[in-house]
């Protein structure tokens, strides 16, 4: 299995800077593209690396702006239709690769990796791979394989092979879990060796702004009750429906009110489902609602379920630990990297009477489920900040710089 | 030697889709009698180079991603191959061009970047375009065929058509000086002209 890399054996270097070529970052945020480069790229220069992302653009943002020492260049997302959305992808990068090439011609010097984050920009990045011969640098936050369960036709097909492409092309591939390593060694053939895997980060700070918990928690829950907290996509590799049908059965041991945040197919016959069974004056489902709610939620509630089936990372676990909400998962992908159970969390089977089990286990005793919150915390604190995960990667990213010098590829 | 010339083109006999395979083939022959020539190809098969001759050399690429669902998904990715060769052809002090000719929109993205990248002249060959060869409303596709297209119009140093008409289309179409476009019909004079077509590309540089 893919083990990070070998922190004793790398050569410091003194100054180096990293062009990222990323479809999202704030405020343009559709997925955890975003926020992973908008925190890692900010740490990154805190660590004296000087980071240039190029990004597309969003309405009101600038097209340059430094955001805390990250310089940004924001570029035209091609606004018009498209049959596909690969082709617009392809059309979106033509542009990336111009704005890139522009800023590397004048400052070529200055950039010693390109970092991509996803096929989304492999056009782009291998483009100027090629002509400017920096070496290249991937992370792979997903595959086509995993988020379709398999590849099913010639679209996802295309989409697979442009992520093998991209593997192929990048001196070394980041993945953020051990499970995902698994995921990119099998359905893109990337070899072991050239395989890093640097989990995901969390910023805490959010979670520790003043708030009023009492007059918050009124909004959810009656004080007699205990708050039980679901955060994810309403989809069937959430789980979400397990959580659901465990509801009576926590129900019958302790009273409690369950919030479930999210969209999602799956939301409307969940609600359905939920009026059936009698409990729907016990679940609350608002839909989406704005992060600043949810990281109240988080700290709010007695319990955060997790009840994944499929996970590549699972920041949902970093975000409750975060908060100091104990946790209930079925440990699934990368969750159980990050949680162990009866230490962190309970770590439950996925099954309803063992998940219901857990949380009853967890809203009857609040000192078992303090201690597993605040190990979970200390656990986070020493292995998931963004400056440790900014390290890691900083380590990968001199590897990277060395061999390359080592060897006889240049311009 | 008078000049050393990249030529991009998408097909290249053996590879034969139209006329265009045996325009770039006679094109690429007459010049390398007395220029230096590498034609950037494409060709389903691994990567392969080909010395044709002491002053003519054919490399051809497979695209690196397959399959593809749009012709512009197909190019695009194949066009950062053809951007790899040339690199390569100019990181070689010896073999630097001193001009590309891309034919057609495929490849004219990855002129622009070697353009923008290594200062290469840049010369487009127009042999037809896409708002002639489609009819009707434009279709998404093929708005991204014209969007490509006339980056290609707009970034070169210098168009060349193969008939007068043909650059009025041109400068009608995409909106740029009549200067800009040289046509070059069939004539006796026609490999001397388009030798002089590239010299006005490298001057315009």
């Amino acid at each position: 299995m893919a083990k990070p890399y070998n922190i004793n054996r790398r050569t410091k270097l003194a100054d180096f800077g990293v062009m990222m070529l990323s479809w999202e970052f704030p405020p343009r945020i559709i997925g955890g593209i975003a926020p992973h480069v908008y925190e890692l790229s900010k740490a990154l220069v805190r660590m004296g690396i000087s980071v240039y992302v190029v990004t597309c653009d969003f309405p009101g943002a600038p097209d340059y702006e430094l955001v805390e020492g990250v310089r940004v260049y924001r570029v035209d997302s091609y606004k018009f239709p498209t049959p596909d959305f690969a082709t617009w992808t392809a059309m979106m990068n033509v542009n990336m690769q111009t704005k890139a090439t522009e800023v590397l011609a004048s400052i070529r010097d200055k950039i010693h990796v390109l970092h991509a984050h996803d096929w989304l920009v492999a056009n782009a990045c291998i483009g100027l791979k090629h002509i400017f011969r920096i070496p290249l640098l991937a992370t792979i936050h997903s595959t086509e394989h995993g988020r379709r369960k398999g590849i099913h036709d010639d679209y996802q097909r295309m989409i697979s092979s442009t992520e093998a492409w991209l593997t192929r092309e990048a001196w070394r591939v980041v993945c953020c879990s051990s499970y995902m390593a698994q995921e990119v060694k099998n359905a893109l053939f990337v070899p072991d060796d050239r395989i890093d895997v640097i989990p995901n980060g969390i910023n805490t700070l959010p979670f520790e702004v003043a708030y009023d918990r009492e007059a918050f928690r009124s909004r959810y829950a009656r004080p007699a009750e205990k708050l039980v907290l679901y955060v994810g996509r309403f989809v069937h590799e959430k789980g979400v429906s397990l959580l659901v049908e465990a509801v009576p059965k926590v129900l019958h041991n302790i009273d409690a009110r369950f919030v479930m945040v999210g969209e999602g197919y799956m939301k409307d016959t969940l609600i359905k489902r939920v009026d059936e069974m009698g409990v729907a004056h016990k679940v609350h489902i608002p839909g989406f609602l704005d992060t600043d709610t949810v990281r109240l939620l988080f700290r709010t509630a007695d319990v955060c379920v997790i009840p994944s089936l499929y996970e590549p990372f699972g920041i949902v676990a970093l975000e409750a630990t975060a908060a100091r909400a104990p946790i209930v998962t079925t440990g699934v992908g990368g969750l159980g990297e990050i949680l162990e159970h009866n230490e962190s969390a309970i770590v439950a089977s996925p099954t309803v009477e063992s998940l219901a089990g857990a949380v009853t286990k967890i809203l009857k005793d609040p000192t078992y489920a303090g201690s597993l919150s605040q190990r979970a915390y200390e656990r986070v604190m020493s292995l998931y900040r963004w400056d440790i995960i900014a390290d890691s990667t900083r380590s990968v990213y001199e590897r990277v710089i060395n061999e390359y010098r080592a060897g006889i590829w240049k311009p | 030697m008078h000049m050393n010339v990249a030529i991009l083109t998408w097909e290249y006999p053996p590879r034969i889709i139209g006329e265009m395979a045996y325009y770039v083939q006679k094109l690429a022959l007459q010049l390398s009698k007395e220029n230096r020539v590498s034609v950037i190809t494409f060709h389903d098969a691994p990567y392969s180079h080909e010395q044709v001759s002491k002053s003519l050399e054919v490399y051809r690429v497979p695209n690196p991603v397959k399959p593809h669902v749009t012709v512009v998904t197909w190019a695009l990715s194949l066009a950062a191959e053809i951007q790899r060769i040339v690199a390569d052809i100019c990181y070689d002090s010896s073999s630097r061009p001193d001009v590309i000719d891309a034919h057609e929109w495929q490849f004219a993205t990855a002129a622009a970047a070697l353009k923008r990248a290594f200062g290469l002249p840049f010369v487009i060959t127009l042999h037809s375009l896409e708002s002639q060869r489609s009819s009707g409303p434009t279709s998404p596709l093929s708005a991204c065929i014209q969007g490509l297209e006339r980056l290609g119009v707009h970034e070169s140093d210098k168009i060349i058509t193969m008939s007068s008409w043909m650059k009025s289309e041109v400068e009608r179409v995409h909106q740029i000086p009549s200067s800009k476009v040289r046509p070059i019909p069939e004539s006796d004079s026609w490999l001397k002209e388009t030798l002089q077509a590239y010299g006005q590309a490298i001057q315009h540089q």
